[in-house]
This record gives C-alpha cells, sequence and structure tokens, in this order.
C-alpha cells in the first residue's frame, strides 16, 4: 500500500509541477503578445514620423544613401552570464570613460616620466623591446620641450608649449591604435568638443571631433518629426530587449516541460504498474482508505 | 563579447534603428545590418542572417516579420540561445499571429 502511495504522490506532484508551469508559460505568452502590440504602436509611429521627414526633406535625404560608412554602434547589449538577462548598454558612455581613463593614465605616466628619469626610460625600453611605447613619453616630451624652446612659431611660454606637446602625443599615439578605435577616439566627445593640438607653426589649433549622432548623417537641420522617431525608437529598443528576454524565458519554460511531461508519461506509467500487481480486495480497502 | 544588434528589415526599419545607435560598421566594412527591398534577393537575405548567426559579437538578431516568413526554414534550423532572433513588426504587413514564431511554438508544445 505505502508503495501505491508513494507512486501516486510523486504521480501527482509531477502533475502539480507541470501545472505551474503550463500557467507560468501561458501568462509569459500574454506578456509575449502585450510587448508586440506595444512595439508594433511604436515602431508605427516612428516609421510615420520618418515617412514625415522624407516629405519635408525629400526622400533621397532620408535614405540609405545618406547613412555614414564610418558610424559605430552607440548602444549595444550586455548578457549576464549568470542568469541570461540583457540589458542595454551605452556603448558611447563606456568608450568615452575608456578614453578618459588612458588619457589619467598617460597623464600619469608622463608625470612620472618627465621628471627627468631618461634612465629609467631607456631600461623601460629596452625591457619592453618595441620601438615606441607609452613609457617613451617622458624622454619624447622632454627631447620635444627642448626643440619647442629653441626653435619658432611658439608663442607663448612653457605652459602652452606643454599643452600642445600633450596634444601631438595624444594624436601620435592614436598613430598606433586601429583605425577603428581612431574613428572612435575621433568622434569621442558628445558634442563638437575641441581640443588644443599643436603644429610647428600654431601655438593653438582647435579641432573639431566628428559628433556621432546618426541624425547628422541627414543635414545639420533636421526636421523635429525626425528627433521625434530617434526618440521613439530608442525607447523601442528597451522594449525589444524585453520581448528578447521573455523569447528566451519561454524556450526555458519548453524544455522544463517537455521534460516534465515524459516525467509525468513514465510515473503514470508506474503507478498503472502498481494498480495492477495490487488484488481485488486490497485495491478496494486502499482506495477506501484513500477517499477518507 | 556578444555586443552589438544586428537588423535585417524594410528602409524605414533600419533607418529608424540605426537613429536609435544600434549600427556599426568596423574596419573590415562588415555592417551589422542589411536593408531590405523589393529588388534584395532572397540569397543576399539569406547569407546575411546565416552571417550574423556566426558572428560571435552580435546578441540580437531583429528581422520584419514578413523577411522572416521568407526564411522560416533557416530561422527554424537556428536553436541557440544566442544570437537571440527577434521579429519585429513591419511597415506594410499588419500583425498575423498565425505566422507570429513564438505562438506557432506554443500551437507545437500543446499538441495543436
Amino acid at each position: 500500500m505505502p508503495d501505491i502511495t508513494a507512486v501516486h504522490q510523486a504521480h501527482n506532484k509531477v502533475c502539480q509541477d507541470l501545472d505551474d508551469l503550463v500557467l507560468e508559460y501561458i501568462s509569459l505568452v500574454n506578456e509575449h503578445l502585450t510587448a508586440w502590440t506595444r512595439i508594433s504602436s511604436r515602431f508605427q509611429e516612428g516609421r510615420e514620423l520618418i515617412s514625415q521627414a522624407k516629405y519635408i526633406m525629400g526622400p533621397k535625404n532620408v535614405s540609405a544613401d545618406c547613412y555614414d560608412h564610418r558610424m559605430k554602434a552607440l548602444r549595444g547589449v550586455m548578457i549576464k552570464s549568470s542568469t541570461k538577462e540583457i540589458e542595454i548598454r551605452d556603448l558611447r558612455a563606456e568608450e568615452i570613460e575608456r578614453q578618459r581613463v588612458e588619457k589619467a593614465r598617460e597623464e600619469e605616466e608622463a608625470a612620472a616620466g618627465g621628471t627627468g628619469k631618461d634612465e629609467e626610460g631607456n631600461h623601460r625600453r629596452q625591457k619592453s623591446g618595441t620601438g615606441y611605447d607609452d613609457q617613451d613619453q617622458g624622454s619624447i616630451r622632454a627631447g620635444l620641450r627642448r626643440r619647442g624652446g629653441g626653435g619658432g612659431g611658439v608663442a607663448s611660454g612653457g605652459g602652452e608649449v606643454s599643452d600642445d606637446l600633450e596634444g601631438k602625443d595624444d594624436k601620435s599615439d592614436k598613430r598606433h591604435e586601429s583605425p577603428t578605435k581612431n574613428a572612435s577616439s575621433i568622434g569621442s566627445t558628445a558634442t563638437g568638443s575641441t581640443t588644443t593640438t599643436g603644429t610647428s607653426g600654431d601655438a593653438t589649433k582647435k579641432k573639431k571631433e566628428r559628433n556621432p549622432d546618426p541624425l547628422l548623417w541627414f543635414g545639420v537641420f533636421v526636421p523635429a518629426s525626425l528627433r521625434s522617431a530617434q526618440s521613439i525608437f530608442q525607447q523601442g529598443l528597451q522594449d525589444l530587449v524585453e520581448m528578447a528576454m521573455i523569447r528566451q524565458r519561454l524556450i526555458e519554460l519548453e524544455e522544463k516541460m517537455t521534460t516534465l511531461r515524459e516525467a509525468k508519461a513514465a510515473a503514470a506509467a508506474a503507478a498503472s504498474v502498481s494498480v495492477a500487481g495490487t488484488k481485488p480486495l486490497e485495491l478496494e480497502a486502499d482506495l477506501k482508505a484513500m477517499k477518507v | 563579447e556578444r555586443t552589438f544588434m544586428a537588423a535585417i528589415g524594410d528602409e524605414d526599419s533600419i533607418t529608424g534603428l540605426l537613429l536609435a545607435g544600434i549600427g556599426h560598421i568596423d574596419s573590415h566594412q562588415k555592417k551589422n545590418f542589411l536593408v531590405v527591398d523589393a529588388k534584395t534577393p532572397l540569397s543576399t537575405v539569406e547569407d546575411a542572417f546565416q552571417e550574423f548567426c556566426k558572428r560571435k559579437d552580435i546578441a540580437i538578431i531583429l528581422i520584419n516579420q514578413h523577411i522572416a516568413e521568407e526564411i522560416r526554414p533557416l530561422i527554424d534550423e537556428h536553436d541557440q540561445a544566442f544570437p537571440t532572433i527577434l521579429e519585429i513588426p513591419s511597415k506594410d504587413h499588419p500583425y498575423d499571429p498565425e505566422k507570429d514564431s513564438v505562438l506557432k511554438r506554443v500551437r507545437r508544445l500543446f499538441g495543436e
């Protein structure tokens, strides 16, 4: 009797777990449909605004022909390895932060190297074995400083010269980086910020960095409808990520439900075998006991 | 690291998504998007989809539902968790629950 009860209990537990999963699955399907409706209306609104912009500016001026082939992603996603959750990442802000940290590190190294420790610089150069690296900045900067102080064309004193040299070093550092990195470093600030670079002739020369905002591909003065479309599609990205997570969760639940269904079938088979093996009088007694 | 979102869709959808900032062209001129119009051959769409699936830096592939229907066998074959395939609404094609891949899975799961 205990065997039959245990088998039935196991079967009931599997059925209960399966029911809970089915309820969760149906709830997720409902969320998926809600998210789809929300994305549909948002995208529809966005596309209507783009159509308005096309009408105002002309269809050729808002088309794939206007895409900037130097574009870099400003927004991406991050997948958490533990929970498989997906989050939106601001790649632009991360790039700006990374460059700020690099610049601070280079300034620290330059400050450490610029106290005249040429021997250390030589030692580091030999150790690294590369022709040009960050540790050489100190000695190079010292050499440039001497050259800048003796040569013509430098308008004012040491402060500006060192600013120029710093800008020049930044440029020469970037020369050794990949082209991709160069493009992103050029567009590193949000709105046309300036850096001071030095040439042999000019004390200050302002260089405008490229603004990576995709809105500018279509011109400087874009209609409000195109700006609104950008805002709507940016909000839509969050909805898309939510829908992606719902889809991932649905696939996980499907796998669990398939496993539980197999377990349920096995438990049902075990229950029927245990019932078939019991004598009729004992079975009747068991059933009465269960009803009580 | 899977960071980027790829997109396959009509011009307006792609323009909108690029305005949102997901567009990326790397140093080898490899894009993470494809604009599909009436003249785009099916093989181009299939090749782009397969390439996006193979890339290790793409986390999500967005595709218009009516384009997904054209390459449904390829999408059904894709069984990896990432990149996740997400069908998005199309401009001139209203939502059709019969074609929704998620609802198809639900019907398959419950034996319809």
